[in-house]
């Protein structure tokens, strides 16, 4: 719905705003595209070229690029409202570069911005030339339907550096707020806010219900027509809430992308080696492969296996298609009938084809990285680690030896991190743990991003154990032996009772394990949240309802949410997104809950941006 | 009537803010206040390819109006009312038109277009033009298809309902009259009379050989395939009213002005109807079957927007059940509490009564 509706929205601006297909049809339909940088990362996942093609888009270019006078073209351009920006735009109007401007900026242009592109095109003479000006709050980036992020830069270091300004804080929060801000503009909800108190969160969240109330008392025409009967829930979580979902290894297909090809944007870009050296090959995972769709959150074992299985059966079709090539001409009429459907099928199937060989691809490189790192080995034992199961002999003997040299440093530091994280299991003595530092201090890790979770656990360490107290008493003292006895014996035929045992060419010599279905802490609260029922969870989180004014509260409801937006103030990936993703599977009815996050970081990004922070 | 609320128009809705006004307010205050002059830059010149370009594009929709026009025009299958001279003089001129559009295509395409973003943009123009050309093609040729799909199966009605109408009327080339063809064998047919009947017995069961000297009654009869054989004999037995005035009265078959007289009497106005009755019928037919569609149309409306009234209650009771559902459920934990509550003081009271019980018992013995 995310995707869709700003996709609609960019549309209409390639479109010039134009209402109807009747004014269109006046002037031919080229226009020129000019984007700054991030306006580029906003489009990319949206449109391909061929759809610009489609809109009459001859040209895109970028705003600080050189340009070259296309004077008979008027040209659409989708940028910041910076100042560099508007100097820009100043000189190519004086430049007389095209023949008309439509300007958007996004997020919303200041008046002082206005004001100084006036003075700057009226100047040059140029100012009639401009035929729109239009803030287009579309500032956020929709990588699919349920899934957007803010693209914003360096923000995780800015909130959690210890020697950051205020200022510096106050300007991460404010382009949070305003991303935010845009992404709910576009679902066209006025949501209800919770929060945690504490932390980037609160700040956010007390900004966003301010800017919200506002914006609802000033302009309500930008909310009216949204025709939602029921208000979506929208939860702010701070990172610290779930740190480990950023180091955690992971075994869907999607994160595995994200974590081991660098996923950006729904691309990802394998270094192929062919004849003629190393080759670059970029692939576009978007929501219309089906394929993808299907497997993004299937185990990997799972996917290796279904493209073996597609491989196969598109054999099978082109052998049919090869042996009605040679059957005995009978009939003539019969024959071109049989040409005439082979065609039709041909495109569709060449189509397939090439799905299946990109996803080939893929899953190759990854199970390469997957056996060279034993990161199944990895996956196994960080499940069980902070699931809190306690480990068996063997897992022991296996984490003690990938500690001592399984994967890469970054593996280990990762693993090592989850073990301060998790300490409650005593699956390692605490000088083995000392000699893995000292071993990784050895080899010359970077090793500030331990110093800065032992920082913030000092900090976190109540919430943690109110939280480890709670979960005990549910599971009950006397059924959790039972219990874990029982995840032995499954961890020894394979972890996960009910894997499937697939047999693949493909995946062969890799465990058969299945992608974490585990509650997260944030599917925690937020299936608490959505319920909507008096609880600790609950009570923990701060309400704030936009629409209510400072005189009038409406009552609170308390029926539960059908809609809810996640939003985490800080770095998020694909793990996190496929949990949610998955407890909206989980959840019977039609539950529409999208995730967002400040920046999409892969767990290496993610350890760097700690490491500045400590 | 139930508060029925239209799904919101997706496109109407605008969630951006038009700035355009307020920054030509701006420039225009900016203008009084440095005392410069509005627009004074002119607008930029267009290029011989911008223009040649421009032009191709205006004639490409006239093209594709028309073809859309034409695909219009022949899908509408009516059968009284053809438009076959307009269809033909639009589709030559769209012949014309695409030729004259594809050359000027190739002649731009062929045209020097230097400059190193102008090319690739020309390019794109030029493709995007020849996509457009290839579709709009596409689309005529599926018109032109369809439009001769249709002729020749109107050929192919046309001639069945003409097969029909011979077969339904004893006498098949309406335009000449059968009676001449009657005539030379006329000074036979009464000697055979005695023959004639018996093969007109034998028609009427369906069997036996074809004379050739029957009379053109019987052989019109016979030259129909057999499978149309009872078809016919019925029809020649209704038409003379009494299958008698056939082979019943054999004095007025006898003379020829006789069985001339009987079959004009009895056909002459039948053959009349018979051409002017399956048209009539037919429109009849056409237009009743129209305005129970329509009905049917309306009633499809009409039950279409009782469902989606419908899809809005239940909506509204979907809510309104969540709350009901909470709200019982803060009910049962308050009473829950009650009870917790209630509970307590039980306790409470029967130790106090207990106690005072015991004082008095105390009291009761100390004192007696």
């Amino acid at each position: 719905m995310l995707r869709t509706e700003q996709l609609r929205a960019v549309e209409r601006m390639l479109d010039l705003h134009l209402p109807s297909s009747a004014e269109r049809s006046y002037a031919p339909p080229w226009k020129v595209l000019v984007y700054d940088a991030r306006c580029r990362e906003i489009l990319s996942p949206l449109l391909t070229l061929g759809d610009l093609r489609k809109r009459g888009i001859t040209l895109h270019l970028l705003l600080d690029s050189a340009r070259d006078p296309l004077p008979d073209v008027p040209a659409v351009y989708f940028v910041a409202p910076s100042a560099a920006n508007l100097r820009l735009i100043g000189a190519d109007v004086a430049r007389r570069l095209y023949e008309a401007y439509h300007l958007n900026f996004t997020p919303s242009a200041p008046r002082a911005a206005l004001e100084e592109l006036a003075a700057l095109t009226l100047q040059s003479g140029g100012a009639g030339h401009v035929r729109s000006v239009v803030d287009q709050l579309l500032d956020f980036v929709a990588l699919d339907e349920d899934f957007f992020s803010l693209a914003l830069r360096g923000d995780f270091a800015a909130l959690h550096a210890p020697r950051s300004t205020d200022a510096a804080v106050e300007a991460a929060v404010e382009r949070m707020v305003e991303g935010l801000f845009c992404a709910l503009v576009t679902l066209g909800a006025v949501p209800i806010l919770r929060f945690r108190r504490g932390g980037a969160a609160q700040m956010v969240g007390e900004r966003l219900g301010a800017r919200l109330h506002e914006q609802l008392r000033e302009h309500p025409a930008l909310f009216a027509e949204g025709g939602a009967l029921v208000r979506p829930l929208l939860l702010l979580a701070d990172r610290s809430l779930d740190v480990a979902a950023m180091l955690q290894h992971s075994w869907s297909y999607a994160a595995l992308c994200h974590d081991l090809l660098d996923m950006h944007l729904n691309k990802v870009s394998i270094v192929e080696k062919t004849d003629q050296g190393p080759r670059q090959r970029t692939y576009d995972l978007q929501r219309s492969d089906s394929f993808w769709s299907e497997h993004m959150g299937a185990a990997f074992q799972l996917v290796a296996a279904d493209v073996d299985k597609e491989l196969s059966e598109y054999r099978a079709a082109m052998d049919e298609i090869n042996r009605g090539g040679k059957q005995e001409v009978t009939d003539v009429n019969e024959t071109t009938r049989a040409l005439a459907s082979t065609l039709d099928a041909l495109p569709e199937l060449q189509e397939k084809k090439r799905v299946i060989d990109a996803h080939m691809n893929i899953a190759t490189e990854l199970l390469g990285h997957i056996k060279s790192r034993s990161l199944d080995s990895y996956y196994a034992i960080e499940e069980g680690l902070i699931d809190g199961r306690s480990l068996s002999k063997e897992d022991k003997a296996t984490l003690v030896q990938l500690l001592e040299g399984g994967g890469t440093a970054e593996d280990r530091l990762r693993l090592l991190l989850l073990l301060h994280l998790h300490p409650d299991g005593h699956a390692v003595s605490k000088e083995e743990m000392q000699k893995a530092e000292a071993a990784l201090q050895a080899a010359g890790t970077d090793l500030r991003p331990l110093a800065w979770l032992r920082g913030v656990q000092q900090i976190n360490e109540m919430q943690v154990s109110a939280l480890q107290s709670q979960r005990s008493a549910e599971v009950g003292a006397g059924g959790l032996g039972v219990f874990s006895k029982a995840m032995k014996l499954a961890d020894h035929v394979g972890v996960g009772s009910n894997a499937r045992w697939v047999t693949s060419a493909l995946a062969a010599g890799v465990k058969q394990l299945l992608p974490s279905r585990r509650a997260t802490p944030l599917t925690r609260a937020l299936a608490a949240l959505m319920e909507n029922k008096p609880s600790a969870d609950d009570d923990a989180y701060a309400w704030i309802d936009p629409k209510a004014s400072a005189s009038h509260a409406p009552p609170r409801s308390r029926a539960p949410f059908t809609q809810a937006v996640v939003f985490v103030a800080g770095p998020g990936n694909y793990l996190e997104y496929l949990s949610v993703r998955h407890q909206l599977a989980a959840a019977a009815g039609g539950k529409k809950i999208a995730y967002g996050c400040a920046e999409v970081l892969t767990p290496r990004q993610f350890l760097d941006a700690v490491a500045q922070c400590a | 009537m139930l508060p029925y609320r239209k799904p919101p128009e997706r496109r109407a809705i605008c969630r951006n803010m038009d700035r355009t006004k307020l920054f030509f307010s701006i420039a225009e205050a900016q203008c009084s206040a440095l005392g410069l002059r509005p627009a004074a830059q002119p607008r930029p010149e267009k290029t011989p390819f911008g223009r040649a370009a421009a032009g191709l594009w205006l004639a490409m929709q006239a093209m594709e109006a028309r073809v859309d026009r034409i695909g219009r025009l022949v899908s509408k299958s009516s059968l009284f009312d053809d438009p076959a001279a307009e269809i033909a003089e639009a589709i030559s001129l769209v012949r014309q038109e695409m030729g004259s559009i594809g050359a000027h295509l190739e002649a731009l395409a062929g045209s020097p277009r230097p400059g190193r973003q102008f090319h690739p943009h020309s390019e794109a123009v030029l493709a995007w033009l020849q996509g457009r050309l290839n579709s709009a093609t596409a689309a005529f040729k599926a018109a032109v298809k369809q439009r001769e799909a249709m002729l020749t199966a109107k050929e192919e009605r046309t001639a069945k309902l003409s097969a029909i109408s011979a077969t339904a009327s004893p006498f098949p080339r309406p335009a000449a009259s059968p009676f001449p063809a009657l005539a030379p064998s006329t000074p036979a047919s009464g000697a055979r009379l005695p023959k004639q009947s018996q093969l007109v017995r034998n028609r009427r069961t369906g069997q036996g050989p074809v004379p050739p000297e029957c009379s053109a009654l019987t052989r019109e009869a016979y030259s129909s395939p057999p499978a149309k054989m009872e078809h016919t004999i019925d029809m020649s037995a209704l038409g003379n009213g009494s299958p008698h005035s056939l082979c019943g009265s054999p004095d007025e078959l006898t003379t020829p002005q006789a069985l001339d007289r009987t079959q004009r009497q009895i056909w002459t106005p039948r053959r009349a109807t018979q051409q002017v009755m399956p048209e009539k019928l037919r429109a009849q037919e056409v237009s009743k079957m129209q305005s129970t569609l329509s009905e049917v149309t309306k009633l499809f409306d009409q039950f279409g927007s009782i469902v989606a009234q419908q899809g809005e209650m239940i909506e509204r009771i979907d809510a309104n059940a969540d709350v009901t559902l909470g709200n019982v459920d803060e009910a049962h934990t308050q009473i829950l509490k009650y009870r917790s509550y209630i509970s307590g003081n039980r306790g409470l009271i029967i130790k106090t009564f207990v106690v005072l019980w015991a004082i008095i018992l105390v009291y009761g013995f100390v004192s007696r």
